[in-house]
């Protein structure tokens, strides 16, 4: 017979073994009787005899096989049972482990999205990103004659191609937007291995000086401008002005580099000036079996090679950098650190229902006695359990699940702009796998301490009526050390997150020194000039001064003023020459600060004060001498007697032809690029004195938000190839902090689930300790104990397992809270203030919970108590 | 091992087995006569038994047992394993004859 007829059989066979056990038994009466015993003895001797009928029935089963299968629906079957018995405790149960899995799993999504899955590109491990290293280590972008030189000596990188990064005004049958532009160089579909979804990429003679103009646009904005992307082929569009046509449409999310809407070659206008015009980033594609170790050292050589021949590129070096790790190095130790910290929920989750669990398993003795004693094997009412809690991890699994979806969600939408490839994150197969292992786990942890437990009552002192003797005492112990357990990885969980809020709380007060209230910019390009690179700075000086009268009429306008370099939004910064000083010999060591262009009322704008001299004026214009403002960190750093007023500058690749500037006002130190580093030396000039030279400004406004639309139709009616898009300078700067935001609110979040699980924890403890002594505080109050004792007791049972986890949580959090010390600005790791804040948090927490069962155990009447059993 | 030694006598039903098994080993051997049952039906399972109903010395429906080949080779070997097994322990209790 083979299994499964035999399977199905099974019935038959079954009541055929039960037939033949009872002719066995009938046959052995039979015999009894014959040899004198009366009918009942018979009985009685032949079932003796033979043993446990159906345990023996069962066992014979087994020998089959069926049993795993059967027991299983059966256990199934009886645990949902039980649990729906007790649906106060299956709903905690599975809210606890829903909790836990939920915030895994989303937190396991993120991670698989942004740091484990794949690139989207064909052999995505070749791609590398190639940069030059200034002397300090830090990375630089590249010129174009170094690059070349690369490309041509390097012998381990199969393609490569320069890209740099902007942002346009792109308009044409359509109202005009701004969109982010890669200027790709030869190669780049290549090194990248994708082509146009629609059309084609660029062909040789449009990648040259002079060619036709044409560029490749993104699905979605081809989507967006055209309706249709296929709308868009072979359409004129125009880039700052200057016309393109369009050749091709990339595949649907395609947007590398850096979230990049357009493509258009970079050789149209080629700046092959000199070896230290950082402007591009290089892509390479390895050779195949060339490891980027490899490449790395085949391009020291090259480094080296070029370091000898030209003196720009002295102490220079290049660094090889996986495309992977370019792009999501950044916040791998934010996620890694997250996924960390969201493992103890999950653990807690566990201990918690395991708690939960003893606490039923001490009530549930009499049920396991009886089974037991009814020849259940100790193995069989383990299984039994474990399928419980298996139960329980299952449904707590599925309902995480849901949680999960939720969650990716919000964090798909509140990540995207501070977390690279955070957008595919959801929820796929490899997340679904993870989720079911990790309700296997759970289930297992959760289940088997209590199953061990409760299967080892003892079967006769279980069944004397011995329920008011109290719980097994390892049974207290083991509920004592979860709670202390529980409650140590919460405080180490809170302990983390009271830093990084602390942390961020200083960042995001930090002084920066603008007055941003009220203030709203919007970034703009100005038409570009045949060439592309620069503006007709004629056109610029009056339609810009035209701008800003007809801005400052309006009623409510404070001030309103252009500056190339918008604060957090990036600046120049370039070397310059002092006047009457003369310069070091080695290029590296000229001094260098950061510059801004601006226009007149641009400190007015921001509420900044000029210390000394004066501000810009309308004559600066008009004069022939050129004039910079400075900051106070430029002074003590150049001029450390303070005798800057009146000096003039140079700097160099400023303009085409560089002029000494004279330093005619100082304004404060202000933070204009990261908030957690203080200002450095800064330079101020005139925009309208150099407007030719820069054709993106954003336009900021000190005034009420309601003239925007008014505003908008100031600039557009001016030119209609120009869009305009307010923001407001607070958002700006508070969305630097998106990534400490998120890290600190999500692991807030996860401690404070931790917290909240704990004290749960905690508040279950003591008042299953109460209900089980009912008898003893009746006792106690009967002797004489008053109300204030017994809620004393209450709160020193709690009392004690909290201060033990908070003081074992605040060893482990100094050990642990290491890992956060990078992310941390001015916050040590041990900070004691925030670590002793948490502590004491915890303990009241903990104390007002403790409360409500003392308050319970206080008012037992002793007599009712003391009647009860 | 006991309950193939006892079929390789002949076929027997399940309470035969027993009673034969219980007065051989002069009542040495006392298990409990339920226990019987699974391991019949292991030996089933494994092809060393054959079952068939049949009617008992008393007039009874009754499953009878019978060896297979397969059960006579398994006997063989238990047996001799047994045997090497009782040799060995009766070396150890017995050192000084050897």
């Amino acid at each position: 017979m083979n299994p499964w007829s035999r399977w199905l059989q099974r019935r038959r066979v079954e009541r055929e073994l039960a037939d033949e056990m009872a002719e066995h038994l009938a046959e052995k009466i039979d015999e009894l009787r014959a040899e004198g015993h009366s009918e009942a003895d018979a009985r009685v001797i032949a079932r003796r005899q033979f043993g446990n009928l159906t345990l023996q029935l069962e066992d014979s089963r087994a020998a089959w096989g069926w049993n795993t299968v059967e027991q299983f629906w059966l256990d199934t079957r009886f645990s949902w049972r039980v649990l729906k018995k007790t649906p106060a405790f299956t709903i905690t149960a599975v809210a606890v482990i829903a909790l836990g899995i939920g915030m895994n799993t989303a937190m396991f999504s993120a991670v698989k999205a942004v740091l484990l899955s794949a690139l989207p590109y064909a052999e995505p491990e070749r791609i590398v990103e190639l940069r030059q290293t200034a002397q300090g280590g830090h990375l630089m972008n590249v010129s174009r004659l170094d690059f070349r030189d690369w490309r041509a000596q390097s012998r381990t990188v199969e393609s490569m191609a320069a890209y740099g990064l902007d942002v346009v005004t792109l308009s044409g049958s359509f109202p005009a937007r701004r969109a982010r532009m890669a200027a790709v160089g030869d190669g780049f579909f290549d090194v990248i291995a994708t082509g146009a979804a629609i059309g084609r990429t660029f062909r040789a003679e449009e990648q040259k000086p002079g060619g036709p103009p044409t560029l490749v646009l993104g699905y979605e904005l081809a989507q967006a401008a055209f309706g249709a992307p296929v709308n868009a082929m072979q359409k004129t569009v125009r880039l700052n002005g200057l016309a393109f046509t369009v050749i091709g449409v990339m595949p649907p999310k395609f947007d590398f580099p850096d979230y990049a809407q357009l493509w258009l070659p970079n050789d149209l206008f080629p700046d092959d000036s000199t070896r230290s015009a950082h402007n591009y980033r290089i892509v390479g594609r390895l050779r195949r079996g060339i490891t980027v170790n490899q490449s790395q050292s085949d391009m020291n050589f090259v480094a080296a090679r070029l370091a000898r021949q030209y003196a720009d590129d002295k102490d220079e070096g290049i660094r090889v950098i996986s495309l992977y790790d370019y792009l999501v190095s950044g916040v791998r130790p934010a996620l890694l650190m997250l996924m960390g910290a969201v493992t103890p929920v999950l653990l807690i989750a566990c201990v918690n229902v395991s708690s939960l669990q003893l606490a039923r398993a001490a009530g549930r003795r009499k049920e396991m006695a009886l089974r037991c004693a009814l020849g259940a094997a100790r193995g069989r009412l383990i299984r039994q359990l474990l399928t419980e809690n298996a139960l329980l991890a299952a449904a707590g699994g599925i309902l995480g699940l849901l949680l999960a979806g939720l969650a990716t969600r919000v964090l798909r939408m509140s990540a995207s702009a501070s977390i690279p490839r955070i957008e595919s994150l959801g929820i796929d197969s490899g997340v679904l796998y993870f989720t079911a292992g990790l309700s296997l786990l759970a289930g297992c942890l959760v289940g088997v301490l209590p199953s061990l437990e409760s299967s080892r009552a003892g079967v006769d002192e279980a069944l004397k009526q011995g329920n008011a003797a109290g719980e097994a005492i390892p049974l207290r112990r083991w509920s004592q050390m979860m709670v202390v357990g529980q409650v140590a990885l919460a405080m180490v969980l809170l302990a983390g997150a009271a830093l990084l809020l602390k942390s961020y709380w200083k960042l995001a007060h930090v002084e920066t020194g603008l007055t941003s209230g009220n203030v709203y910019f919007s970034d703009l390009t100005w038409p570009a000039s045949a060439d592309g690179n620069s503006v007709d700075d004629r056109y610029v000086r009056q339609a810009g001064a035209q701008i800003l009268e007809q801005i400052n009429h309006l009623p409510g306008v404070r001030a309103s003023a252009f500056i190339h370099g918008l604060p957090f939004e990036g600046s120049s910064d370039g070397s310059f020459e002092i006047e009457g000083r003369p310069l070091p010999a080695d290029p590296h060591r000229y001094p260098d600060a950061d510059y801004r262009m601006i226009t007149p009322d641009y400190f007015l704008a921001f509420g900044v004060p000029i210390l000394k001299g004066r501000g810009f004026t309308a004559g600066d214009q008009r004069a022939g001498q050129q004039v910079v403002i400075v900051n106070l960190a430029f002074e003590r750093r150049f001029f450390p007697s303070g005798e800057a007023l009146g000096k003039r500058i140079r700097f160099f690749g400023f303009d085409r032809k560089p002029q000494f500037m004279s330093i005619i006002g100082i304004v404060p130190d202000m933070r204009t690029s990261v908030l957690r580093q203080p200002a450095g030396p800064e330079v101020y000039a005139d925009y309208f004195q150099h407007a030719d030279s820069a054709l993106d400004v954003a336009l900021v406004v000190r005034g009420p938000a309601s003239l925007q639309p008014q505003i908008e139709r100031i600039i557009t009616s001016l030119n209609r190839n120009t869009a305009v898009n307010f923001e407001s300078m607070d958002g700006l700067i508070s969305g630097t902090l998106t990534r400490e935001r998120f890290q600190s609110a999500l692991l807030g979040l996860f401690a404070g689930c931790a917290l909240l699980l704990a004290v749960v924890g905690l508040y279950g403890l003591l008042s299953y300790t109460v209900t089980r002594r009912t008898r003893e505080i009746g006792v106690h109050m009967a002797v004489g104990a008053n109300q204030a004792t017994i809620v004393r007791w209450v709160l020193r049972q709690g009392g004690k397992l909290v201060l033990a986890g908070v003081t074992l949580g605040l060893l482990v959090s100094l050990l642990a809270t290491r890992v956060l010390a990078s992310m941390l600005y001015q916050v040590r790791p041990d900070d004691s203030s925030a670590l002793l804040t948490v502590a004491a948090g915890f303990l009241t927490a903990a104390l007002v919970v403790s409360y409500l069962p003392a308050r319970r155990a206080s008012h037992i009447d002793p007599s009712e108590a003391l009647r009860r059993e | 091992m006991l309950i193939l030694q006892t079929l390789r006598r002949g076929a027997l039903h399940g309470y035969a087995i027993a009673q034969h098994i219980q007065q051989t080993s002069l009542e040495v051997l006392q298990v409990e006569e339920g226990s019987l049952y699974p391991a019949l039906q292991r030996l089933l399972r494994e092809g060393w038994v054959v079952a068939d109903w049949g009617v008992s010395a008393r007039n009874r429906k009754v499953r009878t047992y019978k060896i297979t080949s397969a059960g006579r080779k398994q006997l063989d070997r238990e047996i001799a394993g047994f045997e090497r097994l009782l040799a060995g322990i009766g070396r150890v209790m017995r050192p000084a004859e050897s």
